[in-house]
């Protein structure tokens, strides 16, 4: 992994195959949480923080890339986003939601998930 | 490019010794089907069923659906997929009208949806209307999630292929013209009519959640610009099994309402120019980048209207508001197409991301809204993947009585966001 990019991640798989990883001890929104309090501390969203299925929407497991905010004038989109994707996020998994199980799958498919975005990384910058 | 998509109409499927057509019912040879499908990598095991309109059958984990076509003097099967790659989108293609390959099967985690062929819910998906022959897939256990993956979409592909083959022969009962002289191509009796192209949005991020052109990749490529008439034709195929109700299965490609009904006013309210494919990718850098690079294109070839249509709900809605600034900023008119996940009393904001110029947005439908599937005779494939599939959970399905309870997020293609589906709107 490029070494200013981390991911913050609750999902083991994850974090087992990273030393780049911002562990969160919590569920899916705890994950959000801290990423937006990394954006007010002057990290960007190197990936979107919702999923693009309702699928992973309902997945107790996410993981978030993020990288250091390098441009003189910290951009603003990062917070806006996070702030958006925090609003839909509690307004779509409503705490009385009937949950899921399996939880090794939806790990698994988030560390796939995961796992693409880099290599999208990798393809978009030349590196 | 022309193409003349012949249809054969069929009525009812028998199953039979040959696989052959006659007289609009569809005889199928299952066990020659199973040992064809059987000789592709991976495979332990198929089993072929018959589904008819008005069965009490439900079928689950659906995984896509695929139209059967036979293409006349021109190579047969999916480019770049299952066979080498060719130019498709121009010549004659003969259709297995009223049928579909269904292909069901866990893979892993959430599963893809289900189609019921009767009752309420056969109200909600489009493939409650056709002959459906169900392949459950098996594959070698132990397999890697991403071989599975591939593999089902194989033998869904295959299977197609096979049913294919007997309309070599067939009848044809009616016949559509899909022709577009190129957007470089100056015609007379389209001088005033506003140019409009179609920007169709496919998820392209991994695992069961990917889309592939002439079997490329389409995380890996800029967008692209085809002729409509190569994604009628079978260039495109689902790849993708997150969200049954806005997946666009290959079935939805091969018959994509949105390049259709912009075929039917071509030359009367509007000037069809094409349409570019959109990877919906993860970063957003690569967002901002396909965004540009849709922009550019429209610009390029002198778009004055878009129809952006979206695939999934979540990050993809990012794509579409920024897609929608960027034209209209450049004076592209912009209409969108995208359903809604406004929760189970409808009252939620109903995309995850908004702008000022994404302001004329067509709704297909509320993901989140609930449903209730009284039990069904007969369950073709697994009854116990509904709590692992997306808009059901555990406890969706009653053991006491066998009904189920879900969101149509779980019902196939019942929230299309390329209209190839039952939800209408009135104007009141």
């Amino acid at each position: 992994m490029n070494r200013e990019w981390m991911v913050v991640s609750n999902n083991p798989l994850v974090r087992d195959h990273t030393s780049s990883c911002t562990w969160v001890d919590g569920n899916f929104a705890d994950v959000l949480f801290k990423v937006r309090d990394l954006v007010y501390d002057g990290y960007k969203l190197i990936t979107h923080p919702l999923p693009a299925s309702i699928g992973m929407f309902y997945a107790p497991v996410r993981s978030i890339i993020l990288a250091p905010d390098k441009s003189p004038d910290k951009s603003e989109q990062s917070m806006i986003l996070i702030a958006k994707a925090i609003d839909q996020y509690r307004r779509t998994v409503r705490p009385d939601h009937p949950q899921k199980g399996s939880c090794v799958d939806y790990e698994m498919i988030d560390y796939d998930l995961w796992q693409q975005s880099l290599s999208e990384c990798r393809r978009g910058n030349f590196k | 490019m022309k193409l003349e998509v012949q249809n054969s109409l069929i009525k009812d499927i028998k199953f039979s010794q040959t696989t052959q057509i006659i007289d609009h019912v569809f005889f199928l040879n299952k066990d020659e089907m199973i040992a064809e499908l059987k000789k592709i990598q991976f495979v332990r095991d198929v089993k072929i069923d018959v589904a008819k309109p008005g069965d009490k059958t439900r079928i689950i984990p659906v995984k896509d659906c695929i139209e059967p076509r036979y293409r006349v003097d021109r190579p047969q099967g999916f480019p770049g997929v299952t066979t080498d790659s060719f130019q498709v989108g121009e010549g004659v293609t003969k259709v297995m009208k009223n049928v579909a390959v269904v292909t069901v099967g866990d893979i892993v985690g959430f599963q893809e949806g289900l189609i019921d062929m009767w009752g309420e819910g056969a109200k909600w998906t489009p493939f409650s209307k056709t002959l459906n022959v169900v392949v459950d897939i098996s594959v070698e256990p132990g397999l890697d999630p991403h071989e599975h993956e591939h593999c089902t979409c194989l033998v869904g592909l295959k299977a197609s292929e096979y049913l294919a083959l007997a309309l070599k022969d067939a009848e044809v009962d009616e016949c559509e013209t899909f022709e577009l002289p190129g957007p470089g191509i100056e015609q007379e009796d389209l001088k005033g009519l506003p140019r409009v192209i179609y920007v169709q949005m496919m998820i392209a991020q991994g695992l069961l959640h990917d889309v592939y052109i002439y079997g490329s990749d389409a995380k890996k490529i800029l967008p692209v610009l085809l002729h409509p008439n190569e994604e009628l034709d079978g260039a495109v195929i689902s790849g993708n099994c997150v969200a049954a109700c806005d997946k666009i299965t290959t079935y939805q490609h091969q018959n994509n309402s949105v390049v259709k009904e912009l075929y039917k006013e071509h030359g009367k309210s509007l000037n069809f120019i094409g349409q570019i494919l959109v990877p919906e990718l993860t970063t957003m850098d690569g967002k901002f980048k396909m965004c540009d690079y849709v922009v550019k294109l429209c610009r390029m070839l002198g778009a004055e209207g878009a129809v952006v249509s979206e695939e999934g709900y979540g990050n993809p809605d990012s794509d579409l508001v920024m897609i929608a600034k960027g034209l209209e900023d450049n004076k592209i008119q912009t209409v969108l197409i995208t359903d809604e996940c406004t929760g189970w009393l409808g009252d939620s904001q109903p995309l995850t991301d908004t702008k000022e110029e994404a302001k004329a947005v067509i709704s297909t439908g509320n993901v989140s809204h609930l449903v209730h599937l009284e039990q069904a005779d007969t369950v073709l494939g697994n009854i116990a993947a509904i709590s692992n599939i997306a808009g059901g959970w555990e406890g969706s399905y009653s053991s006491t009585d066998g009904s189920i309870t879900c969101e149509l997020n779980a019902v196939i293609g019942s929230t299309s966001e390329i209209g190839y589906h039952n939800l209408t709107v009135r104007l009141h």
